[in-house]
């Protein structure tokens, strides 16, 4: 025979005449054995034929946690203190008055530790998936020879395993950007300043020099790289196009400033890596002048 | 004990003893009867029950095939590439198990996605069958992951940068964004620390939870036991003599046998895609993905597979206009029926109040941002079906004109935005493509109102055979 059904003091108040409620009343002792035997070998140990006075002390000692602490907490103190968790279904083998609370409080500190020491656990293989010393390291500078490179022309370096682009812009092309201030989203590149563009590049060119663009050449809608439509004339997106970045993957459009166009996926202007001037004929993309 | 309670194992000639052995010592009989021979199944199962078992099948395809292609296969993406090359040319018949896994995973997804829309057909996932279908859908998100992250290992153009355009869709999320894109990627670009950790995922961590979920997604099946076209539970009439349904039969050996012919069919189809067109025009396995991963030179033409593509319109479709004009209006007009359709006041509070935090959220944050809930949403939403469909019938067949033609619509924007996934964007294109997002959650979203004004046809006491 198992205990079934709620509380003891449920189980007690519907079956007055159990043994198994003459055992609710027992000392603790008794109890325990009752809990080790399943209640099944009460007769034995309870003396049967309840003790309504009993039954009253059973009961107000467990109804107290509903009553102190709610019925929500009470049922997890239930369920935390007793292994007749769902009471309806019968899964207790044992009589829940049979609670050694010394060691159930042993138990659920424990549990509380071991629960945190697992969750703890996760940090160092979460943090195991951050970019490496080695990755980081990567991020190093790179120094670029931009003097080859003609009026017009563009060329690609890889900086952070990103494609950086070096424009040198001809006048014409200047000329062109002052004409896009009207369809571009952030003309004077006031969004995310410290993160998009450094203060020494925040002009109309988005430039330490003006005949120089340097771009970080990643979209920032998704990532994808644009492709180069640097000549002025009608193309399939922009009937007045006048020279600029297309990115094929959402069709954002950007001037030859890096400058995002209005209305389109890409919600800022190409980034500006942090870089200076060596000299004139070669610059160093990942690091700012050093401040004197 | 309870075992040598059990009795002899019989009919199995020279292993009934070798059976009965086992079986005192393992539920072998029980498990047999309680999953096979005495599973009892609808008896008017037709076409579109195929899917289960065949996706089943497909998934051991997957699983064979890629024991083998890691043999051969280097997750460094200075070898990636060259590895698979090498495995289509080299290795003996290393074409023909890498043209099986990559044929099987668009198989996968085409069986999945009809097992699903025969769910949305009959009401599978109608109460009891809620918990069913969550663990169903939680499979195909598995299923989604698995593809996105093998998409990857080849190292190609179109790996790579479609790896990229999905990481960075977290980034759009607000603070934790760039952050986690970077904890994603393990590195500031899709590098080859990404490739070594998706390759953990494809090969180990999502197939263990996929395998799981599908012992979940079969016991729970087996518990409220499968529905069927009319839509009407056999338990209801059972032989008083046996107990069982009348109108269910034995899974083994009638359902087995049906399975087995399907198969038969599935694999007839399947050779000919793997032997004859194990690119699909360029539908299974992308023309870019040729193409060694070039992380500064995005191709001209970037598309997910063709299993993504609806979700990946509805992200392109999601532009700051469609924000204002369509989204916007549209979370007012959702509001303003939902507090129509409530009586209590908290609730209705509670509705306003959230609709205006989304209002504020929509005309401030970046359409990028919207694109990815978007997105997130539309896959998320069919979790909710049970609870959204409020029709008094399951089926089909006896729900009214307005479900019918609800339904029909659906599948007909799901591959209208398939399709235009898989193309470049023009502005018709976009227009279009937003009129397919705004049909797709209308369809969801006032489906618990059609569903329930439609006029249903009375169901059935027993199935019928149409």
């Amino acid at each position: 025979m198992l205990v079934r059904g709620g509380s003891p003091a449920r189980y007690a108040r519907r079956n007055p005449d159990s043994p198994c409620t003459a055992i609710i009343a027992q000392n603790r002792r008794a109890r325990r054995l009752a809990a080790a035997n399943g209640c099944s070998s009460i007769s034995s140990l309870g003396r049967p034929g309840g003790h309504p006075e009993s039954i009253v002390n059973s009961q107000s000692e467990s109804m107290s946690w509903t009553k102190k602490f709610g019925r929500a907490r009470g049922f997890l103190y239930n369920f935390a203190l007793s292994d007749n968790a769902f009471p309806s279904q019968g899964f207790s083998m044992s009589d829940q008055s049979g609670v050694n609370r010394g060691r159930r409080s042993l138990v659920i500190a424990s549990a509380c530790a071991g629960g945190a020491a697992t969750v703890a656990t996760a940090v160092p293989f979460a943090a195991s998936m951050l970019p490496s010393e080695r990755a980081e390291a990567l991020g190093a500078p790179v120094e670029v020879d931009i003097g080859q490179l003609n009026p017009g022309e563009k060329m690609t370096v890889e900086w952070r395993g990103q494609p950086v682009w070096i424009l040198r812009r001809t006048k014409e092309m200047l000329e062109e950007i002052k004409q896009t201030d009207g369809k571009v989203a952030d003309p004077k590149s006031e969004r995310k300043k410290g993160e998009l563009t450094p203060e020494y590049a925040r002009n109309e060119f988005r430039s330490i020099k003006p005949e120089y663009l340097v771009v970080v050449g990643i979209c920032t809608h998704l990532g994808c790289s644009p492709q180069d439509r640097l000549k002025a004339g009608p193309e399939a997106f922009d009937s007045q196009w006048t020279g600029g970045f297309y990115c094929p993957c959402h069709g954002s459009l950007f001037d030859l400033a890096g400058r995002v166009y209005k209305n389109k996926p890409a919600p800022d202007n190409l980034r500006v890596p942090p870089y200076t001037y060596l000299s004139d004929t070669r610059i160093l993309i990942g690091e700012d002048k050093k401040r004197a | 004990m309870a075992g040598a309670e059990k009795q002899a194992v019989t009919g199995a000639g020279p292993f009934n003893g070798l059976l009965t052995w086992i079986d005192q010592r393992f539920p072998l009989v029980e498990t047999w009867r309680k999953h096979l021979s005495e599973y009892y199944a609808p008896k008017n199962f037709n076409f579109w029950y195929y899917f289960g078992s065949l996706a089943l099948f497909v998934l051991v395809i997957q699983i064979v095939t890629g024991i083998f292609l890691t043999m051969n296969y280097k997750p460094d993406a200075a070898q990636a590439f060259a590895s698979v090359e090498y495995i289509m040319r080299e290795v003996p018949w290393g074409w023909w198990i890498r043209y099986m896994h990559s044929t099987g995973a668009s198989f996968f997804f085409i069986c999945v996605y009809l097992h699903m829309f025969r769910a949305m057909l009959y009401g599978s996932y109608r109460n009891p069958r809620e918990l069913l279908w969550i663990f169903g859908m939680l499979i195909f998100l598995c299923l989604m992951a698995e593809a996105f992250f093998g998409y990857l290992l080849p190292w190609g153009q179109m790996s790579y940068w479609g790896a990229q355009v999905i990481v960075n869709l977290f980034d759009a999320i607000p603070l934790i964004g760039p952050d986690l894109a970077i904890w994603i990627r393990g590195d500031f670009v899709v590098s080859d620390a990404t490739l070594n950790r998706f390759f953990a995922y494809h090969v180990i961590a999502v197939p263990l939870a996929l395998l799981a979920l599908v012992v979940a997604h079969l016991l729970a099946l087996h518990e409220v036991g499968s529905s069927n076209p009319d839509g009407v539970e056999i338990k209801n009439v059972k032989d008083p003599k046996t107990g069982k349904p009348l109108d269910g039969i034995p899974f083994h050996p009638y359902y087995t046998v049906k399975d087995t012919f399907g198969v038969v069919v599935l694999l007839i189809v399947f050779s000919i895609v793997v032997f004859f067109a194990p690119e699909a025009g360029g539908y299974f396995l992308e023309h870019n993905n040729f193409i060694p991963a070039d992380p500064l030179k995005t191709p001209a033409h970037i598309a997910p597979v063709w299993y993504f593509t609806p979700y990946y319109s509805i992200l392109r479709a999601t532009t700051d206009e469609f924000v204002l004009w369509v989204l916007a209006p549209g979370v007012v007009a959702f509001a303003l029926l939902l507090v129509w359709s409530m009586k209590k006041s908290t609730a209705r509070i509670a509705v306003g109040v959230i609709a205006i935090v989304l209002l504020a959220g929509l005309l401030n944050l970046d359409a990028k941002v919207w694109g990815v809930v978007l997105m997130a949403t539309s896959v998320m939403i069919f979790f909710f079906l049970p609870w959204l469909d409020r029709s008094p019938v399951r089926s089909i067949r006896y729900k009214g004109p307005i479900t019918k033609t609800a339904l029909t619509l659906f599948v007909i924007v799901f591959f209208v935005l398939g399709y235009l996934g898989t193309e470049s964007v023009t502005e018709g294109r976009t227009l279009a493509a937003q009129v397919g997002t705004a049909v797709y959650f209308l369809f969801f979203f006032l489906m618990p109102w059609y569903s329930k004004m439609d006029k249903s046809l009375p169901e059935p006491e027993r199935v019928t055979w149409k």
